[in-house]
């Protein structure tokens, strides 16, 4: 009798709280005319190009110390969304382009039940961010027209801060967004039409790069191996070796898609990492949406020990400058800005950019690494939250992807994978745990 | 609590007996404990209902066309004709697309049931149109063929040297040879018998010349199913 009523009272309780959630999402829920944003020169290949293959999502998560509590998540998202509107968003067809239109309400928040970086259905007329909570876990996943690793980060941040600030806590600096601080115009511009000055361009398609292959897993499923490392020794060992934690990161890969690359006898393609750089570095901008450009980094035929590989990285990295990373906006710029494409109605440009999409994309690189370095947070934070987890989705002809983050001096390396076979991760870690770093996994592998 | 692989050389959390990464078992504790309620991922049972859900919808639709196109015809003219090659073709759509989608990962159990299924859909169509000499002697022998031409190829291009390919590898060997036998003892008089004994020999040699050299891959292969 005693189970029965306890049974009814939480039946009783998770009712009220999915209509208290319903509540305040409906209270929030906009009346005015929706605002609209055209996409930034690097989200315009995202909305032609997204399929099962290609979901173009990715993930930012925050494991706090305690549970999540939803009520107070959504509240916290009704506030954040307040302040960065163009993140509230689902993306529409124009005759010309697409675009990004407010939604009306901001986004539920949801208890995670699925596999991570599922795509989003751009006809259904739904956002294009999901909040989900597991746990002690918050996670946003947003399409990548949306914004970069940075922006995202960004925006995880400042709801953190809300939902801490709901929870009881202050936070005295300013290293995460407060939602009812003054928005800044810069943070929705699109930063690389401000850049551009059209006096460069660079070339447009690199080698086709080896591709690792393997038994594709179930569509929507994707392995998740997740290794968490002490960051003061993984800059340890890198600093030994006189490179970047980037570019220690990147001869792992390499090293290891080459052992996988010899065990087969692929050797007419070479081994390709695609590194995305963050353009802020180069060219300051407060924009939250995409400022990312990349350079594909090709492993040399000769074998090289680690130690050579590791350097060979570093000065191919060091010559990313400026200079380099204008004319990768030129030339982006330059195509959008070109009379012939901008009249050209959408379902034709869609073809051309799937086109492009396939002819400079993915197949450039075997993978792809996108660190987004230490994120930085109120120095209160630091003991609700235990760690950030940075994860890219799945990719159209790369087998697996890489993704990295630091905090709370623990540096998380993700790789999620759509394949059964994990040779290449198994090498990965263990090449990494031969230089001394404890790893810790966290898989989403079942047993 | 915190288990430790020793291939992989890492720390794996919660109550995991297998490495995740390369699947062997994970060995020892170092004591650290892990709170509960703080899993990272969710069991998907969502994704599973979904697939299970879609599965059994679309199963139910091809049995559902079966059975009226059955009826039917057994009202309308009395007999069964046409409604058994239905029948067949229905049990192999089901056997050989729709259930391998549904358990995508399970590659032997699938190169079993598909060799199997195949086979048996082309001795149906021997036995009931009456045209003897082409199905057992030549199609059956030419499908196995094919699938283990397959078969060695993925092997040798992707370094696969389980379990799972090479049980399917020893199947198709034993079934060329009883194949072979029944062809060579019961219609020898009747039918062509090259096909069949082509089959047998190019089955079992690729078997023995892959276990000759690729000894040691097989036995690393075979160590991994069996987490030694």
């Amino acid at each position: 009798m005693h189970s029965i009523q306890k049974e009814q009272n939480a039946l009783n309780h998770r009712e009220y709280k999915m209509q208290s959630v319903e509540a305040s999402v409906m209270k929030n829920a906009s009346t005015t005319e929706p605002k609209w944003w055209k996409l930034d020169n690097a989200a315009l290949i995202y909305p032609s190009n997204t399929s099962k293959l290609w979901p173009a999502v990715f993930r930012e998560s925050a494991y706090l110390k305690d549970k999540v509590d939803p009520i107070k998540l959504q509240n916290a998202v009704n506030d954040v969304m307040k302040r960065f509107p163009f993140y509230n968003v689902r993306v529409k067809r124009g005759l010309f382009w697409y675009y990004l239109e407010e939604q009306p309400a901001p986004p539920v928040v949801k208890k995670e039940d699925d596999y991570p970086c599922r795509r989003f259905d751009l006809r259904s007329k739904k956002h294009v961010i999901r909040i989900l909570y597991y746990q002690n876990k918050i996670s946003v996943e947003v399409f990548h027209s949306i914004c970069d690793g940075k922006g995202l980060s960004k925006f995880l941040t400042a709801l953190l801060r809300r939902y801490f600030e709901l929870c009881g806590h202050r936070f005295g600096d300013d290293k995460a967004i407060g939602c009812f601080s003054k928005p800044n115009p810069e943070e929705a511009e699109d930063a690389f039409a401000r850049y551009a000055d059209f006096k460069s361009s660079a070339q447009r398609r690199d080698a086709l790069a080896y591709q690792p292959k393997g038994t594709p897993l179930a569509y929507g499923k994707q392995l998740v191996f997740s290794a968490v490392m002490p960051s003061d020794e993984i800059r340890r060992i890198a600093k030994q070796k006189g490179v970047s934690v980037n570019d220690y990161f990147v001869a792992i890969l390499m090293q290891s898609i080459d052992a996988e690359r010899r065990k087969f006898k692929k050797l007419n393609k070479p081994v390709g990492v695609q590194v995305p750089i963050d353009i802020r570095r180069f060219f300051p901008s407060e924009t939250m949406r995409n400022f990312a450009s990349y350079k594909y980094l090709y492993m040399p035929n000769e074998r090289m020990d680690f130690d050579e590989l590791a350097q060979y990285v570093h000065a191919e990295t060091a010559k990313i400058d400026s200079a380099y990373i204008m004319k990768n906006i030129n030339s982006n710029v330059k195509a959008q800005t070109s009379r012939i494409v901008k009249y050209v109605p959408l379902p034709i440009k869609s073809i051309g950019l799937r086109f492009s999409s396939h002819m400079f994309g993915d197949r450039q690189a075997s993978t792809a690494i996108s660190n987004i370095g230490i994120i930085e947070t109120p120095e209160e934070m630091h003991d609700l939250v235990d760690r950030f987890e940075f994860m890219l989705g799945i990719s159209q002809y790369n087998a697996f992807c890489v993704a990295c983050c630091s905090y709370n001096n623990q540096c998380v390396l993700t790789i999620t994978s759509k394949i059964e076979e994990s040779d290449i991760y198994s090498d990965i870690m263990r090449r990494i745990a031969m230089d001394g770093i404890k790893i810790r996994l966290i898989s989403n592998q079942e047993e | 609590m915190t288990r430790f692989c020793g291939n992989c050389h890492i720390h794996v959390d919660g109550e995991r007996t297998i490495c995740p990464v390369c699947g062997r078992k994970l060995k020892g504790e170092d004591g650290a404990v892990v709170e509960a309620g703080k899993a990272a991922y969710p069991k998907y049972e969502k994704w599973q209902k979904k697939r299970k859900n879609i599965f059994s919808w679309v199963s139910a639709c091809l049995l559902v066309f079966t059975l009226v196109f059955l009826i039917t015809e057994l009202s309308v003219t009395g007999t069964v004709a046409a409604g058994w090659y239905v029948l067949a073709s229905s049990a192999l759509l089901f056997l050989v697309v729709l259930w391998p989608l549904m358990i995508q990962s399970n590659f032997m159990v699938k190169s079993v049931v598909g060799i199997l299924a195949i086979s048996g859909f082309l001795l149906f169509l021997e036995l009931y149109t009456h045209t003897f000499g082409w199905g057992l002697a030549i199609a059956i022998p030419m499908v196995l063929m094919g699938y283990d031409l397959l078969l060695w190829l993925f092997m040798m291009t992707r370094g696969y040297y389980q379990l799972r390919t090479l049980f399917p590898g020893l199947f198709i060997a034993l079934t060329a040879t009883v194949v072979a036998l029944l062809n060579l003892t019961v219609f020898a008089a009747s039918v062509v018998i090259w096909p069949s004994i082509v089959v047998l020999a190019v089955s079992w040699a690729t078997l023995i010349l892959l276990f000759l050299f690729r000894y040691r891959k097989i036995i690393s292969g075979l160590k991994k199913d069996f987490h030694t």
